[in-house]
């Protein structure tokens, strides 16, 4: 009798193991028998009676951006019957490549996925974005997207993704140390930065206690180096589309950096926090949102400015601006109804409504005024997005920023020479590229 | 004739019915373990990335030895074992030693011990990332209270690994100390008692009778430990990245990077089976070892 029962529980556990397995191959099955009666008829919105059932996957899991887009798809499923949308969100990073890279290997993939621009070619290339070119053409606000906006989405002449944020490098002081300092206005020049920086820095015997700028030395995504060699007339790559590491704008942007780091920036990395958030440097590069918490604290009201990087005597000036962008998954069964919660989300009232919640700068050009009366600040942000440049719409994109992380950390610690450095990284870069 | 028969049938009967009390875990391990290994060695001999898979032979395991980082994650991983295991063994052998007595202040000695190796990791790596801290850390103003000079600790390409070594020994060496602790139980008390007519000093007993005794538990930790540190990752991602200039980057750390942030599967899985392989030799080392000394001991 024992033996009966033990073979029963055995064939009960075989067969909820079998069972787990088949649920989601009988899951997938379903959501593609809805979602692919929905396509037949889908337009805009779900035909009467029909519900559509749209995944959208977002990068960055922070609270406030998060509550924004569950509220903007509750709006949306109230304006569009029929349509459900269901919202996820991932760590920027690993995380999200984790979740797109599984979801996609195991044949669901998601509908709508709002992601960067270092996506755009590795995704495009292994078919998990759709090209949406055709439904751009057609969409009323075609005109008004930021030409330098619209082109991160833009892969081999095709439009792949549309933005919804830009995330601008902006120069950050403390103008309450600048007024004990007697200086009246932040940095425009490379010299002028040297000078503050220098002029701002606290000692406490040999040891830097506040950074007069605040540069990264470990670790990390050294985006920091880009917006130097940018001031500098540097690029990630030539017309041509090949990498331009290598390049005189690059060695004069180490060499400033070199004279200048030693005598006015405190180690730190990505991991930790950054020194001008807690309050131990006057000055830094810094990601746009990541200075908002900052911003909003009641201890540094009117004791921060913002302004566009300074760069280098006889340049223009620029930035590095990141750019999210909502994506349509190759997977999807209703695009007509993901291109319908695309347009919602970058409708120019949106857009708007997202730079007050979020503080991030407008995509569209028609809001541009509208924006900059919004915060004296977002002027400055509004410059940012118009002079910044983004992460390479290439495959090697991502191959590109490990070889330029340990090439900018290999001459911060005087393990190689800028110009050596340099040299190395571009044969690496080209060697991995094949 | 007829009950041999029956013995047969009822023998097969058994063997179905062992097969399929198995089959859970056959299909489990078949799935989760088996099939993920024999597709990471395949995969080694093609160019996978989220793209295609085409077959490439041996070309990532020639490219493993020109790349520099992975040479250097190679160098990193060992030295952080072997910074790491020795130590480790020494101090729990050390702390269970000193707390093998039964009393209720041992009790609460181990118990305290044990607390690091209790405790997430992540949290662990969060607090030292602060201790160690050059600027605003502990270890700095504990430094400068008693005139020594400030250190940049993971900032400081020959600091920065053995800060990660010394969290590891601080974390884990109270597992250490209670797999000693169970182990010096099993000594027999008549031969500690018997040695101690006889004359026998602590380091005595210790050398010639409580370290032949608890060998098999110095197998085990060798073995463990070594894989545990070869498989390092969480204390590299959340407080160095690898850096500064690769100093801390690992085997582990190397195959996260090249397979989810550059979708180098195929590169990634070449170095997965490089570190199986590894893994497995150490290990085997390690057992054989074992054997060795264990059939010496026996013949001694």
């Amino acid at each position: 009798m024992k033996k009966y029962a033990a073979l029963l529980l055995a064939l009960a556990l075989l067969a909820s193991l079998l069972t787990g397995c088949a649920g989601g191959t009988s899951s997938s099955a379903t959501t593609a028998a809805s979602t692919t009666a929905a396509t037949t008829a889908a337009t805009t919105a779900a035909p009467a009676g029909e519900s559509v059932e749209l995944s959208f996957l977002r990068i960055g899991n922070d609270t406030a951006e998060g509550d924004y887009w569950k509220a903007l798809i509750d709006r949306f499923q109230q304006e569009n019957e029929g349509i459900t949308v269901s919202y996820d969100d991932a760590a920027i990073g690993e995380a999200m490549e984790t979740k797109l890279n599984t979801s996609f290997a195991a044949g669901i993939g998601y509908d709508l996925i709002g992601h960067g621009i270092l996506s755009v070619a590795a995704r495009v290339e292994a078919g998990h974005y759709m090209d949406i070119t055709d439904y751009y053409n057609a969409w009323e606000g075609k005109d008004d997207i930021m030409q330098s906006v619209l082109a991160n989405g833009t892969y081999k002449d095709r439009i792949y993704g549309l933005a919804y944020s830009s995330t601008p490098f902006i120069f950050a002081y403390r103008t309450d140390l600048f007024a004990e300092a007697g200086i009246d206005n932040p940095p425009e020049t490379w010299e002028e930065l040297a000078e503050y920086a220098r002029k701002l820095t606290v000692r406490d015997g040999d040891t830097i206690t506040r950074a007069g700028f605040a540069f990264p030395l470990s670790s990390g995504n050294f985006v920091e180096f880009d917006v130097f060699a940018f001031g500098n007339g540097a690029l990630y790559y030539d017309e041509a589309g090949n990498p331009t590491i290598d390049t005189p704008e690059k060695a004069e942007a180490f060499a400033f950096l070199l004279d200048l780091l030693p005598d006015v920036s405190i180690p730190y990395s990505s991991s930790d926090t950054n020194p001008f958030i807690a309050g131990n440097a006057a000055m830094v590069l810094i990601n746009n949102v990541a200075l908002t918490p900052m911003l909003s604290d009641p201890a540094y009201e009117g004791k921060v400015g913002i302004a566009v990087p300074p760069h280098n005597e006889g340049h223009d000036a620029a930035t590095f601006s990141g750019c999210n962008m909502l994506f349509i998954g190759s997977t999807c069964k209703n695009p007509d109804a993901a291109f319908s919660f695309i347009e919602t989300a970058l409708s120019g009232e949106e857009v708007l409504n997202r730079a007050k919640v979020l503080n991030i700068p407008v995509t569209r050009n028609s809001q541009v005024d509208a924006f900059i009366a919004l915060d004296p600040m977002n002027e400055v942000r509004a410059a940012c997005v118009s002079c910044g440049i983004g992460m390479p719409r290439t495959t090697w994109a991502t191959t590109f920023q490990t070889i330029r992380n340990n090439m900018v950390q290999e001459v911060l610690y005087g393990a190689s020479e800028p110009e050596a450095a340099l040299a190395a990284a571009q044969a690496q870069l080209l060697d991995e590229i094949g | 004739m007829r009950r041999a028969g029956h013995k047969r049938e009822y023998d097969a009967r058994e063997a179905r019915e062992a097969y399929l009390l198995l089959a859970p875990f056959g299909v489990f391990f078949l799935l989760f373990v088996l099939y993920p290994i024999v597709r990471s060695v395949a995969d080694s001999f093609t160019d996978y990335s989220l793209a295609s898979r085409n077959w490439v032979g041996l070309k990532n395991y020639l490219r493993l030895f020109r790349d520099r980082a992975f040479l250097l994650s190679v160098r990193n991983t060992v030295l952080y074992a072997a910074g790491s295991i020795v130590p480790l063994m020494a101090l729990g052998l050390g702390a269970a030693l000193l707390v093998q007595r039964q009393s209720r202040v041992m009790f609460a000695a181990r118990a305290a011990l044990m607390t690091p190796y209790v405790t997430s990791l992540v949290a662990v790596s969060m607090v030292f990332l602060y201790l160690y801290d050059p600027t605003t850390g502990a270890f700095n103003k504990i430094l400068s209270a008693v005139g020594l000079p400030r250190q940049q600790f993971l900032y400081d390409p020959s600091q920065a690994l053995w800060c990660l070594v010394a969290m590891n020994i601080w974390k884990n060496f109270g597992y250490v100390m209670i797999l000693y602790l169970a182990g010096l139980t099993g000594v027999p008390q008549s031969l500690l008692e018997a040695a101690s007519l006889d004359g026998a000093g602590v380091r005595a007993k210790l050398v010639h009778i409580q370290l032949p005794h608890i060998r098999p538990v110095s197998y085990l930790l060798g073995t463990t430990l070594c894989v545990e540190c070869f498989k390092t990752f969480e204390p590299v991602r959340l407080m160095t990245s690898g850096g500064p200039v690769n100093a801390t980057t690992t085997i582990t750390y190397q195959i996260y990077i090249r397979a989810f942030s550059e979708f180098k599967m195929g590169y990634a899985s070449a170095m997965s089976v490089v570190l199986l392989a590894i893994v497995l030799a150490v290990t085997l080392v390690n057992l054989r070892l074992g054997h060795q000394l264990d059939d010496g001991g026996d013949e001694g």
